[in-house]
């Protein structure tokens, strides 16, 4: 039928392998045998090898070496983290090598290799380069640790000393089930992002970098930090890198964006600045010692009646949403993505958005419970209509392909809001799992789409058209990062959504639309492929329309290196969710019993009247070792 | 020595029949390059067939375990890791979720299917696709569907089989649009996948319906919790209106209590909605009304792919989800007779748009809907068996048909390079001689599809007819004796009304099957200039790359020629199988006096608790009775169909076709038009949703983005404008700004400033301090008589107040300043009833 | 003589002073209003100080004061000659680059 077929290739006849890539095999197999003798584990060698094998000819050592170790060490990762049994990772009982130093490690690395680059020189850009990656791949070094402590309920590697005694600001940082993962997929992302930033772009190379670095040490302490003193610092430090990133390398209209993205960002936080100061002093009223405090463990303890928690519930959630953002204030986020450059709108979706959808479920959720419960229905609605279903219509709606993905990230985090309100374990370990996903599924999107923007500098997707024909592998990782993002099954994006929405659907803290809600959630899988799937069609297939699109260099070595490492884990996710559902189960456990306890000990509307008081410390509400537990409640 | 290998539980066996296509995809889909035809197809058909032969084991292996324990619903299962978990079911339990295959009688000869036919399909495509220069990917796509698929039918839950559902999907979408540069091409695909996600949609719903009732996602698990899913008890039920219950009260003047039912609210059981959800799945993948519309554009797929995606496997894979979870839909009579009236509906709507078209690949595509709507009158009126026995039958006879017709195209391609023009039935005829194996094979399926006695296609259609005319799906209230509520049953209409459409279509189905037949075959060839004028111009056009095939245009191109025996060796075995495949499940036939059906008593063992439900509408022995009369009109119904076409086209040479077009050109046109469906569709809930789109985009433009940052920033440039007004540089406006300042400072040290605030002492009495200031003394009357307590001015800065609970008093506070000058207040204070406790107020 | 009449004198001085150096646009002369006004607190410290010799911190705050004053001259002087480089003026509301 050829008349029908004007194909991507010309065939090559019959052509078996040549003499190069049998010697090639060869020594593959030569150093998978000799190499599997020291790893314990020759699996992921030989399949290291097998990709060394597979790249594509005209790409050099330079490809093959990091495409095989990024492949191996993912490979390691799944075969070592393997939930061996249940039972084990439901015994909560913290491993006794547990160095409290290890998370500030993890905080200061990146903050002290920012500060170690401004004395190097700015003449030689590479050795910047350099420096940056390797301070990046020592702090996911470091992370190691954490995958090999059992994460029962509890937090781990709990460190907690006076900061500010006279203020009750104490430096707390710990870890859990549900922050491990946050933590993951920063450190996992910040060199993929660093790399193939270190592409595109060349100017102020050394100012790049040392945002790059700030920033990676603000997300993990924003993670990491129990104390609401100490969030709120880092919370605020993460502002400034990017926006400066959006400021300085952003294209034509950048500055509108910047302080478009900072004004929106800033407003929320210091309402929520205001709520963590009434929470610190009202503390100091009702306790015992009369000393503010900002510990999570203990501000969670306030038992606030209806008129203030609402007001202080408030004021905390609208900074989660805009910085989620759920609708209305949403607005900033196209914005922001389509100004900002490709490794920045990379950070910026894949981890910085999870900064409000985790500050949901740990501060809204675990300090308000009454509040959170009794808005859920409603805000519920907000992130089904308003999330999923018009986030989805507008992507559907829009020509500029970086917009389209943005609007793509209000959808998908609309999946996780509504995950989060439906408070159901299933509900919430979806949404803690759709916040990597979205990670790796937008960021490979966003990374790619850099790609072409390299090449073409237009953001608009008339301006493609039939690119299948000039960069036939481009295409082919395009559609499956498009799949992922679809949420198809054995992919990432469909154990999330499953999750989200079968736990929404049997949920009680959404009164009796819980029903609706799920539908309208389910809805939005149809919306996504209609979306996703036109604007593939309109970049890739058909003739080609444009002149300039005709002769363009398929994705190159360089680019292919960054965006394996998420193209692998789209399909680890999607084939092996235990690895991450069984370590952040008991976490998220704690939390849904600790909202739901609460909510049932008072007949609705489920508020405690009275004068604010302390609830009695319950050995379960502060998770910590039994050691560390007096530090957290001085 | 097998169930020491592989025993029943752990039958890794399956494992291996899913593995093999996938690493035939992946060999071909990434080196496919590099290797050249020869290796490609090698791999292609080693992954197809290897899987096959493990099939084949795994069928007589379990054969072997029916034999050996007789009735049972014996499976054999391969666990793979626990995939993930949700929570459900009663008390939000956790449901862990395996990745788990299972194989038992039903995907067992769903297995033997899809391996079988697929590999003869695959050896007919390595001769089809020979000149495609994207030949490696084709076969990439293609193991990879087989795989899909497989997963699909030995999936052993829903959400594995999700994987399956949307995996075929999936390469559906890529095979369509494999050749993506027309631009039609992609775009069917696009419509494909969409309408598949809309019924994937309805999948998901039943999904989470049935965690949250039976608390099992796997078929046992369902099969166990099934029970609860009928109920009569209001919290058991799924509430249509109001949506999921509660109440409507009014807001502000919105009348909304009128929307409250006034007899309670309206309920349906769980099972209605579960089963109503999973059918809008399976008509999604079945190509059932109301998303049909995507199975004809998807014939822009090269042909072997609408043979064995579009006709062979992928669409009827609803059908086999209704087997499936035949013990869920019985529940749901009402559903039941949505399935059976659709698939009736269809059957004919598909069979009148067919009869009309002249795109031979077109007319199949419309008979496939029409046959899968035969399918789901079978499942619909719970004759589970004969509905999937026509599934069995039709995977032969169509394949065979697509593959003959993608023979015929092949041939008339070969001189009219044109691939609208080389499908067109009115550029064909007298083939015949040309291709004899082609036309035979042909000829057999047309025969078993238009349902001529003892072929394939009659014994399959005719019991699916009987059954729809004689049975009836009970009420599973009546089976369980509930008191009252939810006593649907179908209305006694439904079942001859089904029957009738059923009859009417197969008349059709025998008429347009023999129409394409006697076009495509008969009389003399009709191809020797038609299309060369046009294809002149296209060519010149679009010189799309392919060399080989440019001779000149104006010459009249070599007759149409026989297919190598790549491709007619399956056209042989499928027409052979369509023929004889009736036998194996032929209960019109009586051996002994019991009915000849070794299918039907291999299926027993799956359906058992289902048929459970289903009765005759009539008892004693009157079914039986019906039996011949029945079949009777079936032959009848062959007889007609083929009688009027060989008048119309054999006898009369086409005239009378012609004649009755311009009779009514109306209603030519509109069946033409497939009675303009699509269009339909495109006005009313594409246009919706395009509409709704818009407004959103363009309020989120102007009102979200625009309101928000526009009004705030408003507030600061007007603030601003008025505050400049003050900074006008000059240094004595400063200056005199300057000394207002100090002027009012120093009033306020020379006024007086009575004030106090209350707090309450640990013994409870109030305590009024008075605020302190420059040379302030103070004169107090705590009791609020009017006199106050000491006659001159001292330094008394606090005084305490005692109140009963309840009681209210005015403190009177009196200041003098160092200038003389006299300020007072009056502290009104409240003790409420209610206990005070320290760090209030 | 009693203490009133001196405070009475500096009182009278600090006003002239003040309003001297609002209604006056002559930078000069501001400068000197504003040298009137220092002195008449001077005077008041001084007499206060008088009044009440228990310490000398009257005093010794007018010193203060005084080398105060000669600094705040020099710079004052300093910028009415800047001024006057820039603008040809020493009137001040002809000086207003300050403005918006």
């Amino acid at each position: 039928m050829s008349t029908h077929t004007t194909s991507t290739r010309e065939d090559e006849g019959v052509t078996k392998f040549g003499t190069r890539e049998l010697t090639l095999l060869a020594l593959v197999a030569l150093v998978a045998v000799v190499a599997a003798r020291f790893v314990d584990a020759s699996v992921p060698v030989i399949l290291a090898a097998v990709v060394a094998a597979l790249v594509p000819r005209k790409h050099g050592w330079d490809v093959r070496l990091p495409l095989a170790v990024i492949t191996g060490l993912l490979v390691l990762f799944v075969l070592r983290a393997w939930p061996a049994s249940s039972e084990d990772i439901d015994s909560a009982a913290a491993a006794t090598t547990e160095s409290p130093k290890l998370l500030s490690w993890l905080i200061g690395l990146p903050l002290a290799g920012a500060a170690f680059v401004l004395f190097l020189p700015r003449q030689s850009p590479q050795l910047v380069r350099n420096f940056t990656m390797l301070v990046m791949f020592a702090t996911l070094a470091l992370t190691i640790p954490l995958l090999n402590v059992t994460m029962g309920r509890g937090f781990h590697f709990n460190q907690d000393i006076p900061w500010l005694a006279s203020l009750g600001i104490r430096y707390h940082v710990a870890i859990d089930g549900i922050t491990l993962w946050l933590v993951m997929l920063t450190v996992f992302l910040q060199p993929v992002a660093a790399w193939v930033s270190f592409g595109s772009i060349q100017t102020r190379v050394k100012d790049w970098c040392f945002a790059l670095l700030l920033l990676e040490g603000a997300m993990l302490g924003a993670f990491l930090s129990l104390d609401l003193f100490l969030f709120y610092v880092f919370w605020e430090l993460m502002l400034i890198p990017m926006y400066v990133m959006i400021g300085v390398w952003g294209g034509a209209n950048r500055i509108k964006s910047a302080i478009k993205f900072f004004l929106y960002t800033m407003f929320g936080s210091v309402l929520m600045l205001a709520a963590i100061l009434y929470l610190a002093y009202t503390y100091a009223r009702v306790s015992p010692t009369h000393l503010p405090s900002f510990d999570y463990f203990e501000l969670s303890r306030l038992e606030l009646p209806q008129h203030v928690q609402i007001w202080l519930f408030a004021a905390f959630a609208l900074s989660f949403f805009i910085k989620v953002p759920m609708w209305p204030v949403h607005t900033w986020l196209p914005d922001a993505h389509t100004e900002a450059p490709t490794g920045g709108s990379i950070i910026l979706a894949a981890v910085m958005l999870k900064m409000g959808t985790y500050g949901y479920l740990r501060f809204c959720m675990g300090l308000f419970p009454e509040a959170a419960g009794s808005q859920a229905a409603t805000l519920a609605g907000v992130a089904v209509l308003g999330g999923i279903v018009y986030g989805a219509l507008c992507a559907w709606k829009q020509d500029d392909v970086k917009r389209l993905i943005a609007y793509s990230s209000v959808a998908h985090l609309g999946y996780v809001m509504l995950g989060l309100f439906a408070a159901t374990p299933a509900s919430i370990e979806g949404a803690v799992l759709q916040m990597v996903n979205h990670g790796i599924s937008t960021g490979a999107l966003f990374l790619l789409f850099g790609v072409i923007y390299d090449r073409r500098h237009t953001r608009m997707a008339d301006d493609f058209g039939g690119l299948a024909k000039p960069m036939p592998v481009y295409a082919t990782l395009f559609v499956i990062a498009t799949l992922a993002s679809v949420g198809l099954p054995a992919t990432n994006g469909f154990i999330g959504e499953f999750m989200v929405i079968t736990g929404t659907f049997v949920s009680n803290h959404l009164g009796h639309v819980n029903g609706i809600q799920a539908v309208g959630a389910a809805i939005g899988v149809i919306l996504g492929a209609l979306y996703m799937l036109s604007v593939v069609q309109k970049m890739f297939f058909g003739p080609i329309t444009k002149k300039e699109n005709e002769h363009l260099e398929d994705i190159n070595g360089r680019e292919m290196v960054a965006v394996a490492p998420l193209l692998i884990m789209v399909f680890v996710i999607g084939l092996f969710p235990n690895i991450f559902l069984s370590r952040m189960k008991g976490a998220v456990a704690r939390t849904e019993e600790a909202l739901s306890s609460r909510l049932e000990v008072n007949v609705p509307p489920r508020y405690y009247e009275g004068p604010i008081r302390l609830l009695p410390r319950a050995t379960e509400s502060s998770p910590l070792p039994a050691d560390l537990d007096q530090g957290a409640s001085k | 020595m097998m169930d020491s290998l592989f025993p029943p539980e752990n039958f890794s066996l399956l494992a291996l029949i899913v593995a093999f296509p996938l690493l035939g995809a992946f060999v071909n889909g990434v080196w496919g390059q590099q290797l050249g035809k020869r290796a490609v197809r090698f791999m292609a058909l080693t992954a197809v067939g290897l899987s096959f032969v493990a099939s084949v084991i795994t069928f007589l292996a379990l054969a072997k375990l029916v034999e050996h324990d007789k009735g049972e619903h014996v499976k054999l299962a391969w666990t793979a890791w626990e995939w993930m978990h949700t929570t459900g079911g009663h008390g939000n339990t956790e449901i862990p979720i395996q990745l788990k295959l299972s194989v038992d009688a039903l995907s067992g000869v769903m297995m033997l299917v899809i391996t079988g036919v697929g590999f003869l399909i695959h050896l007919y495509a390595t001769s089809y696709m020979e000149d495609d220069p994207a030949f490696w990917k084709f076969f990439a796509y293609l193991n990879l569907f087989v795989f899909a698929m497989l997963v699909l039918v030995l999936a052993d839950n829903l959400p594995v089989l999700f994987i399956g559902w949307e995996g075929v999907g999936l390469c559906s979408y890529l095979l369509i649009g494999f050749w993506y540069q027309e631009l039609p091409n992609a775009a069917a695909g696009k419509k494909a996948f969409i309408a598949n996600r809309i019924g994937d949609f309805g999948l998901i719903c039943g999904m989470f319906l049935l965690v949250h009732y039976t608390g099992a996602l796997d078929w046992t698990g369902i099969a166990n919790g099934s029970g609860s899913l009928v109920s009569t008890v209001d919290l058991q039920r799924v509430h249509v209106w109001p949506i999921g219950g509660g109440e409507f009260r009014d807001i502000g003047f919105l009348p909304l209590h009128l929307l409250q039912p006034h007899a309670g609210n309206i309920t349906i059981s769980a099972a209605t909605a579960i089963a109503l959800m999973l059918f809008l799945g399976c008509t999604g993948k079945s190509a059932q009304i109301p998303l049909y519309v995507w199975l004809p554009d998807a014939m822009a797929g090269p042909t072997p792919v609408s043979a064995l995606i579009h006709a062979a496997t992928m669409v009827t894979a609803g059908v086999y989800l209704v087997c499936r979870l035949s013990f869920v839909f019985v529940l749901s009579p009402f559903t039941m007779t949505v399935i059976a009236i659709t698939g009736a509906a269809t059957a004919l709507l598909a069979a009148t748009i067919a009869l009309v078209q002249n795109d031979i690949k077109k007319v199949l595509a419309y008979s496939t809907v029409s046959q899968l709507g035969f399918m789901f009158i079978g499942v619909g009126v719970g004759a589970f068996t004969a509905g999937f026995f026509h599934v069995f039958t039709h995977a032969f006879f169509k394949a065979c048909l697509f593959l003959g017709a993608g023979s015929v195209i092949h041939a008339m391609h070969a001189r009219i390079h044109d691939g609208v023009q080389s499908q067109d039935v009115r550029n064909m005829g007298g083939l015949r001689k040309y291709m004899p194996l082609t036309y035979w094979t042909f000829f057999a399926s047309t025969l078993a599809i238009a349902g001529c006695p003892f072929t394939s296609g009659f014994f399959s259609k005719d019991e699916i007819l009987y059954r729809a005319f004689v049975d009836h799906t009970v009420n599973p209230f009546r089976i369980a004796a509930y008191s009252d509520g939810g006593h649907w049953a179908a209305p006694n209409w439904v079942a001859p009304a089904v029957f009738i459409v059923g009859l009417l279509a197969a008349v059709m189905t025998a008429f347009y099957m023999f129409r394409v037949m006697f076009l495509t075959f008969h009389g003399d060839f009709r191809g020797w200039t038609i299309g060369r004028a046009s294809m002149i111009s296209h060519s010149e056009v679009s010189g799309h790359g392919h060399g080989e095939h440019h001779e000149d245009l104006t010459k009249p191109g070599h007759a149409p020629h026989e297919s190598p025996w790549q491709m007619t060796v399956p056209l042989i075995v499928l027409g052979t199988c369509a023929i004889f495949a009736g036998f194996l499940n032929a209960p019109i036939i009586k051996i002994g006096g019991k009915p000849w059906e070794p299918m039907g008593k291999w299926l027993d063992p799956v359906f058992e608790d289902a048929v459970k439900a289903v009765g005759f509408r009539q008892p004693g022995e009157w079914a039986a009775s019906m039996e011949w009369p029945l079949a009777a009109c079936g032959i009848s119904a062959f007889v007609i169909g083929t009688g009027v076409a060989y008048w119309m086209y054999i006898a009369q040479a086409g005239r009378p076709a012609k004649s009755l077009a311009e009779a009514m050109p109306g209603l030519h046109k509109l069946l033409m038009d497939k009675w303009r469906i699509d269009e339909l569709y495109e006005v009313t809930v594409l246009a919706m949703v395009d509409a709704l789109a818009d407004t959103f985009a363009v309020f989120d433009q102007s009102v979200v983005d625009g309101l928000l940052p526009r009004l705030s920033s408003l507030i600061v440039v007007g603030l601003g404008t008025v505050l400049r007004v003050f900074q006008n540089g000059v240094v004595h406006v400063y200056a005199a700004f300057m000394v207002v300042g100090l002027a009012a400072t120093g009033w306020f040290f020379v006024a007086p400033h009575a004030d106090a605030t209350v707090t309450v002492s640990d013994n409870g009495d109030y305590v009024v301090q008075a605020s302190p200031g420059m040379g302030y003394s103070y004169q107090w009357d705590t009791n609020g008589d009017g006199t106050p307590d000491e006659k001159t001015f001292g330094n008394t800065q606090q005084v305490k107040v005692h109140l009963d609970p309840g009681k209210s008093q005015t403190v009177r506070l009196e200041v003098q300043n160092a200038f003389g000058l006299h300020g007072a207040k009056e502290i009104p204070i409240t003790r409420p009833s209610a206990p005070l406790e320290v760090g209030q107020l | 003589m009693p203490v009133e009449y001196y405070v009475t004198l500096s009182g009278i001085l600090f006003a002239i002073g003040g309003v001297g150096f609002l209604v006056r646009r002559n930078v000069l002369v501001a400068l000197m209003s504003i040298e009137v006004m220092l002195n008449a607190v001077n005077i008041a410290l001084v007499a206060f100080n008088r009044s009440r010799p228990a310490n000398l911190n009257g005093q010794m705050f007018t010193f203060f004061l005084i080398a105060a004053e000669a600094a705040e001259v020099a710079v004052g002087l300093a910028i009415v000659l800047s001024l006057f480089r820039i603008k040809r003026t020493v009137r001040s509301d002809e000086a207003d680059l300050l403005k918006n």
